[in-house]
């Protein structure tokens, strides 16, 4: 039985996940996730059960609008908010452990999570009538790019080389981080706690706006990625093995750097940073396929979506109408489960 | 999006949907214009919330309104603590709706309220509370007490009891003027000493009553910009004839910060040396009517009924 789970292309409508193991671990995490989002509606201050909240998304005219209110424009956009910004931070950090070879690379690693965070720092703490709220996203995805671009330019020898590319990322990252925490210890108290909620990976200001924009980026630098599992497969062997099989390396190298870039971006952007994320799913992932790239880019996600959604509804269900933020949480569980999966490892 | 996501569900669900309804209609409504825009508001609110403790809900109970929500400082395993209003209000009914900064808005929702009052920053919400119940901001950061309390008061249907505590203050205002007859030779520096350095913040509408008293400050003082953290070196620099710092008893700040006032940088001010150190409670009133009328008494007190020495004579 389980070697016909595990046959490699056994089904050809499996060109992804190719293996029937793959299909399974992913509808199982998909339906604990579909339970973890049901169970996140009837959680909060506001009390609502599975029953009511299912009548409202069934658009139950006759239930209080104030219900309807907190279901459609508190709840579910931080559900989604939570599964989108958890998944585009899980494929971000997948692209850069792979790309970098390195099992403990995360998404801030170029620089963009902390490009993002100085400049959400600098409106928040020293500008925060400068720019209109609606363009914070922007702004944050304007300064992650920059910095990304900055770092991959001087990373850059006839390609980009993954070990320089970590030396300058640390160095740069580094440095915006003293950026950071001087705006954070000199900055307005009253501005400042609002920027160490954001920074702590809170979604308690997530709405439809974030949610479309993070659903856009998503689209535009996540879904592909499920067409180049087997580009990074081959990257995972070294760039000479991948050179002669065909890959023009620096071209997919920068390319899939990119969308990591724009995926880190507008995850902070939207939902604050949440690096360990980006850390701990590809992980996680990894203990269901392997380094199987095909498995792994849904598999990293799925596991990013349920643990920001599962961090976010326990910072909610905890100490409420107290709010911790979903980063924070999320750090808080994940780390140990992660330290006591690595020594499971070590131990094989 | 909403109305994407839910037609989308609906369609799927193959049932009929309904478009949100707003909140729920007041019986009697005004509409009440500041700074941050005009709002529909009900004539005497029955709930009202308050998205900053130590400001709006102050205000408030000192207004004659205890608000049914207050956001205010909780640690984990604590009572909530709204600032300014404890202990010398009853709190008891005033429900917790987490920080000022990060109010829950699903609590704000389970109370039902027909008002919500907030501070400019509060501005980044404005669009989701709306959904729950008329949104008014008010220019506590922006403008002077007396502005914001006077426009709370109005909104409250309270303005009776604004102007009585406006006349006390004048009032104070006035036999200051009576007994003091060149204030602004009179420097004071207001600041906060911290472990590590100082700030330049008057507490308690400190800074309005010594705006309207007419007293003067000290060159650096009136070129510092506030908020901004100075180390024990620049001192010197606002060295006034008054100095008035603020403890914070639960904080236990004054033991905190005993190394700071023992230091020679410290004892070598004019106002240190010369008894003219006026160190007073934080937590004593709030920034609000009350506030002020509390720190023009003790400036009243410490200033214009006694004996002092200035630097200039």
């Amino acid at each position: 039985m389980s070697g016909r789970l595990t046959t490699p292309r056994r089904f050809a409508w499996l060109p992804w996940v190719g293996r029937p193991i793959d299909l399974l671990s992913s509808l199982a995490l998909v339906l604990v996730l579909l339970g973890m989002a049901a169970y996140s509606l009837t959680v909060g201050s506001y009390p609502m059960s599975l029953a009511q909240a299912w009548a409202q998304l069934l658009g139950g005219e006759q239930l209080a609008s104030a219900q309807g209110n907190v279901l459609w424009e508190l709840r579910l956009p931080r559900i989604l908010l939570a599964i989108l910004g958890g998944a585009a931070m899980a494929l971000a950090g997948l692209l850069m452990q792979s790309l970098t070879r390195n099992p403990l690379a995360a998404p801030g690693l170029v620089g963009v999570e902390a490009g993002a965070s100085v400049t959400m720092l600098l409106i928040l703490v020293i500008w925060p009538s400068a720019l209109p709220l609606q363009l914070y996203p922007l702004a944050a995805l304007v300064g992650g790019l920059a910095v990304a671009v900055f770092v991959v330019g001087l990373s850059w020898r006839r390609g980009i080389a993954p070990l320089r590319l970590i030396l300058v990322g640390v160095g740069l990252t580094a440095m915006l981080g003293a950026v950071a925490d001087l705006l954070i210890t000199y900055g307005n108290i009253d501005r400042v706690e609002s920027a160490l909620m954001w920074l702590g990976g809170s979604l308690h200001r997530g709405g439809w706006g974030q949610v479309q924009s993070l659903t856009l980026w998503l689209l535009i630098a996540g879904l592909p990625l499920l067409f180049c599992h087997r580009q990074l497969n081959l990257l995972q062997l070294g760039e000479g093995v991948a050179l002669s099989r065909g890959l023009n390396v620096p071209w997919v190298m920068g390319l899939l750097l990119l969308c990591s870039v724009m995926l880190t971006a507008a995850a902070v952007a939207n939902v604050g940073v949440m690096t360990f994320v980006g850390l701990v799913a590809p992980h996680l992932a990894r203990q269901l396929c392997g380094d199987r790239h095909g498995a792994l880019i849904p598999l990293s996600a799925l596991f990013g979506a349920l643990l920001v959604l599962l961090g976010d509804t326990l910072g909610r269900a905890l100490f409420p109408p107290l709010q911790l933020p979903a980063g924070l949480v999320v750090a808080i569980i994940g780390a140990p489960y992660l330290l006591v999966l690595l020594a499971r490892q070590r131990n094989r | 999006m909403a109305v994407t996501v839910r037609a989308f569900f609906l369609a799927a669900c193959a049932s009929l949907g309904v478009g949100l309804t707003g909140p729920a209609a007041a019986a009697e409504t005004k509409v009440f214009e500041n700074s941050f825009g005009r709002v529909e508001v009900p004539l005497a609110p029955r709930c009202v919330v308050s998205l900053h403790d130590l400001s709006l809900t102050t205000q408030l109970l000192e207004l004659g309104v205890k608000p049914c929500g207050s956001t205010g400082r909780k640690k984990l395993f604590s009572d909530a603590l709204f600032r300014g209003a404890q202990p010398r209000f009853d709190v008891a009914g005033i429900q917790y709706i987490g920080s000022h900064q990060a109010p829950d808005l699903e609590a704000i929702a389970a109370l039902q309220p027909d008002l919500i009052v907030g501070l400019s920053y509060h501005a980044e919400l404005k669009e989701k509370l709306d959904k729950i119940a008329p949104v008014v901001l008010l220019p506590a950061r922006e403008a002077d007490i007396k502005t914001y309390a006077k426009e709370l008061a109005e909104l409250v249907g309270k303005q009776q009891r604004y102007q009585e505590l406006l006349a006390e203050y004048q009032w104070i205002v006035s036999e200051f003027a009576k007994r003091v007859k060149e204030p602004g030779r009179i420097t004071v520096t207001t600041l906060e000493v911290y472990p590590d350095g100082f700030q330049l913040i008057g507490r308690s509408g400190m800074d309005d009553v010594i705006a309207d008293f007419g007293l003067g400050r000290v060159a650096a003082y009136r070129e510092a910009r506030q908020n901004v953290p100075y180390s024990l070196e620049r001192i010197g620099d606002f060295n006034s004839d008054f100095i008035i710092d603020t403890y914070e008893e639960m904080l236990d700040s004054e033991a905190g910060t005993a190394a700071f006032r023992s230091s020679p940088q410290w004892q070598s001010l004019f106002a240190v040396q010369n008894r003219q150190f006026l160190y007073l409670n934080r937590s004593r009133f709030a920034d609000t009517m009350q506030g002020m009328i509390g720190s023009a008494y003790l400036l009243m007190s410490h200033i214009a009924e006694r004996g002092y020495k200035l630097q200039q004579d």
